[in-house]
């Protein structure tokens, strides 16, 4: 028969081992749930450093945190500031970034030259396969354009590859596919509709003068009239340079965690990030043109002022880029031409 | 009584355990908090030096090597370029260029180019603890380049 | 039987006080890990930064060899006493008396660091060198009288061609606190 001292000594540590795990079990729960998040912010804020660093300095680099935790994060360029949305917070996007979710993303500076301005833009691509069937050889351009604002990469690999009815010719690196030997020069006769298996992760970019909102998958581009489609979307995007097709082909037809397509916010950051940065860059030219004016008989800038205020006006419009005949092409093209002769005069600003 | 002081000891050293797992989630605490503290200076700093980065970087500001261009700064500066920044950068931090071998050390505006030497955006007269980085200035006016300091400052709330 | 009481009770006295002073050590220690602010980067940074703004400057000479600071350097060291414009000041005394009038333009190094700046030709640290600045810096920070302040060094090189060959010259800035 137990004494009252071992009854005592039995309940006694009974009781305080229940208090003791319960306070632990508590704590611990919710710090641990705190640590994830902290992760998620910690990774997140780690790749928008090393795309900053990359845009900053030109130097590229290979990010893999992604790889440490799978969340789903996403671009939110709703808003005045563009972000980051990851469950369970956000955080600034401060340079023009243009990626797409994966595990492994190669972050690289590249520019979209406009002959008198030079957007510069960090591009972070996870593993990809990108198909091109060009079944419009006008469209030849524009899918060595897109490819040449991808990365060369092994490591996250980022390839390029030719279908042609069922059969698939590649894969090539950035390099070799928009080289001056590139494969799509090579072969000039039209392609027929893709109808090769396709493996997970890649991205179909047909090139057709046919395109339809109902395709098969991918992105559909319609050089004769400088329109693209998202398979699944009934929505146009019209395209003016490298880096609208680029963008939507990052995306794909892939959807974010607010359930719209990557592609589509990526074209509209890319327009509304472009478009200020250009709205800026005109109201600096023209007043370094006016500070400068007068100081050299040879150097008239007032040709160079009034195409930089058409260019502002153009661009200022709110969402300009949805409109076909804003004359944004031929604004940027007036501009190169007329920076072009003042820069043989010795005036170039 | 020998079995009181028994129940007493057993009570004083559970207690005790309990206290001991207290201290340990206090420290554990303590220790984040102090580490908070170490990590939100270098935040600071790390923001400072992105924007000091950023703006030697922008073909809005600068000529292709990393050299401030006066005649952008001032027509920057004109054009209300701290809302247009601010709208990149967000806001809470201030950036001052002066020129340091400019006869004159007056803020620059239109009506003075090239008689100055001085730009800000978004801030005037820092006296915040800043960092402060040599820079080049070059002249448009006169082709020449010279030496100049940036200063950066985040406001901490 | 009262001794072993007050043994006991000893005991869980000396227990107390162990834990107490462990967890003392406990808390130093972890303090002594705490992440704290280095200004070393950024005296790192402002020098490396120093010495370019330096260099890129502009002399105000338009002479090819005496426009820009990096080019009167190289003029210092492979012709000290050519004259800049024809009939101005030597290259050397030029290259002196303009660097330590730059350097001293910044606040941080005229009121805080000596500086020196020391010229070499790329890869070969015991071949001519040229030295500009406090000269009290030219000495090995363990022989007496060196001063003993941690230095800073940052360094930039010099490509040029001259009679059809190329050249590099180190320029090496090593900043100390006073």
């Amino acid at each position: 028969m137990p004494t009252v001292y071992e009854i005592f000594k039995m309940i006694f540590g009974l009781v305080a081992s229940v208090f003791i795990l319960y306070f632990l079990i508590t704590y611990a729960g919710g710090y641990a749930g705190t640590q994830l998040s902290a992760q998620r912010i910690s990774i997140t804020r780690d790749f928008l450093t090393a795309s900053e660093n990359v845009y900053l300095s030109g130097v590229p680099f290979i990010f893999d945190g992604f790889g440490r935790q799978d969340f789903e994060y996403s671009l939110d360029a709703s808003g005045t500031q563009p972000q980051i949305e990851f469950g369970s917070g956000q955080l600034p996007v401060r340079v023009p970034l243009f990626f797409s979710p994966g595990k492994e993303l190669y972050i690289e500076r590249k520019e979209l030259d406009l002959g008198w301005w030079k957007f510069g833009f960090a591009m972070a691509t996870p593993e990809m396969d990108i198909i091109f069937n060009v079944q419009d050889p006008e469209g030849m351009d524009a899918a060595v354009g897109i490819a040449s604002l991808f990365p060369e990469s092994q490591e996250p690999e980022i390839s390029f590859t030719l279908c042609d009815g069922a059969e698939l010719e590649g894969p090539y690196g950035q390099f070799d596919f928009a080289g001056s030997r590139s494969p799509v020069i090579r072969n000039i006769r039209p392609a027929l509709p893709c109808s090769a298996s396709l493996q997970k992760g890649s991205i179909l970019v047909t090139i057709s003068s046919s395109c339809s909102s109902s395709m098969q998958a991918g992105i559909c581009i319609r050089p004769s009239d400088g329109t693209a489609f998202i398979s699944g979307s009934q929505k146009e995007y019209i395209y003016k340079d490298s880096l609208d097709l680029a963008a939507l082909v990052l995306g794909g037809d892939r959807k974010d965690l607010f359930g719209n397509y990557i592609a589509e916010t990526l074209y509209t950051y890319k327009n509304r990030v472009v478009g200020s940065e250009l709205r800026l860059a005109s109201v600096v030219l023209e007043g370094k043109a006016r500070l400068l004016e007068g100081r050299d008989a040879d150097c008239d800038y007032s040709r160079l002022v009034s195409s930089l205020r058409e260019l502002r006006a153009i661009v200022s419009g709110k969402d300009y880029y949805l409109s076909r005949h804003t004359g944004y092409t031929d604004a940027n093209l007036l501009l190169m031409a007329e920076q072009e002769r003042l820069e043989a005069l010795g005036c170039g600003l | 009584m020998n079995g009181q002081a028994n129940i007493m000891e057993y009570v004083l050293m559970t207690f005790f355990v309990i206290v001991v797992i207290g201290a340990i989630i206090f420290l554990l605490t303590f220790f984040q908090v102090l580490q908070f503290g170490g990590e939100q200076q270098k935040a600071v700093f790390t923001r400072q030096l992105f924007i000091a980065k950023y703006f030697l970087a922008s073909p809005l500001m600068a000529r292709e090597n990393s050299v401030f261009d006066d005649a952008k700064l001032t027509a920057l500066s004109e054009s209300n370029g701290c809302r247009e920044l601010e709208a990149v950068l967000g806001s809470g931090w201030a950036v001052e260029v002066t020129r340091l071998d400019s006869n004159t050390a007056g803020a620059c505006t239109a009506e003075n180019y090239p008689d100055c030497g001085r730009w800000s955006y978004c801030g005037q007269n820092i006296r915040n603890q800043s960092i402060v980085l040599p820079v080049n200035v070059y002249g448009a006016s006169d082709g020449l380049a010279g030496i100049g300091i940036m200063k950066v400052v985040i406001y901490t709330k | 039987m009262a001794g072993m009481e007050s043994s006991k009770g000893q005991t869980t006295m000396v227990l107390i006080v162990l834990v107490i002073i462990i967890f003392a050590g406990l808390a130093l220690f972890i303090l002594s890990l705490t992440n704290t602010f280095s200004q070393d980067e950024y005296i790192n940074l402002y020098a490396h930064n120093m010495l370019l703004s330096v260099l890129r400057a502009d002399t105000g000479y338009t002479d090819a060899n005496c426009k820009l600071v990096s080019d009167l350097i190289s003029c210092a060291y492979f012709t000290p006493s050519y004259q800049c414009g024809g009939s101005g000041p030597q290259c050397l005394d030029l290259a002196n008396s303009t660097i330590n009038s730059h350097v001293r333009q910044f606040d941080l190094i005229r009121k805080n660091f000596l500086f020196l700046f020391i010229v070499e030709p790329e890869g070969f640290r015991t071949g001519t060198q040229i030295k500009m600045g406090d000269t009290r810096l030219d000495c090995d920070i363990t022989e007496p009288g060196c001063p003993r302040k941690p230095r800073f060094v940052a360094e930039e090189k010099i490509q040029k061609a001259s009679g059809g060959y190329p050249y590099i010259l180190n320029v090496r800035l090593v900043i100390s606190r006073r």
